[in-house]
């Protein structure tokens, strides 16, 4: 049977039993989706890199000795190895990706910010330009959740379980994700409706 | 922080809430339709490591014993 073809689970047994082009064909099929959620977090192409390798490196180490856990999926797991370390990496760095405090989130601190430094890029680029500043925007939750749903193809189940919290609270996150990036569309005009 | 409403969401879960669980994975319809419209835009973002990352990932699988 070609790679292609095969399930995550049966290329990570292929892997297993010693098949290395399993891993590629692994790496080939989620590389995207796990490298853009590690990108949007850490805003550093390098930086993001750097995290993907050793996402890998884990996943390589975890495989090869034995310790994968039947019962989870490749992509969620990948997934949650890549979150905690970019979570590592804010901590020993004792910085916060963009605004953490959800309480103290502010549209109209975001739209000042947005308006003193950006207004003229906002003028020339386009939608997709202005909707990546806007994720970045977000506050670190609800881009985590955003993220994670969208690029990740993750459930609400599986976001909850990575980030350690309730599906509700997972769910209420991406909807105030949605909200406010609909907030921020409408105070800048951006529309995604004609843009398909 | 900005306040929403998210009414018939919160309708759908009350029932479950009340079991223990909230089997609700979904967004409301109006939630759900701006994601829609907004999801070919998401999708532009998607990037890509550089190959010399998977390069040294394979190299790293193949000499891991």
């Amino acid at each position: 049977m070609k790679l292609q073809s095969q399930s995550d689970q049966d290329l990570i047994h292929s892997y297993i039993g010693g098949n290395e082009a399993s891993l590629e064909e692994l790496i080939r099929r989620h590389k995207s989706k796990i490298y853009t959620s590690i990108y949007l977090l850490v805003k550093d192409q390098y930086l993001a890199e750097d995290i993907f390798q050793d996402t890998f490196i884990k996943v390589i180490n975890t495989l090869k000795a034995g310790k994968y856990n039947e019962e989870g999926k490749f992509l969620p797991w990948v997934m949650r190895i890549a979150h905690n370390l970019v979570i590592d990496f804010f901590r020993k760095e004792k910085r916060t990706p963009v605004i953490t405090n959800v309480d103290g989130f502010d549209i109209f601190d975001v739209i000042k910010i947005y308006d003193e430094s950006m207004e003229d890029r906002i003028v020339r680029e386009q939608t997709h330009k202005d909707l990546k500043a806007m994720i970045q925007l977000l506050p670190s939750e609800q881009k985590e959740v955003l993220i994670m749903r969208h690029y990740g193809e993750l459930s609400f189940k599986e976001i909850a379980d990575i980030t350690e919290v309730s599906i509700n609270t997972a769910l209420g996150r991406m909807r105030y994700a949605l909200n406010n990036l609909r907030k921020m569309m409408q105070l800048k005009e951006v529309s995604v409706k004609n843009t398909g | 922080m900005i306040e929403t409403s998210t009414p018939a969401s919160r309708n759908l879960c009350e029932k479950a809430k009340s079991e223990g669980i909230c089997a609700s994975e979904d967004l409301t319809e109006e939630e759900e339709s701006f994601y829609n419209q907004l999801k070919p835009e998401l999708s532009r973002i998607v990037k890509t490591p550089s190959s010399n990352i998977i390069d040294n990932i394979i190299k790293y699988s193949l000499a891991k014993k």
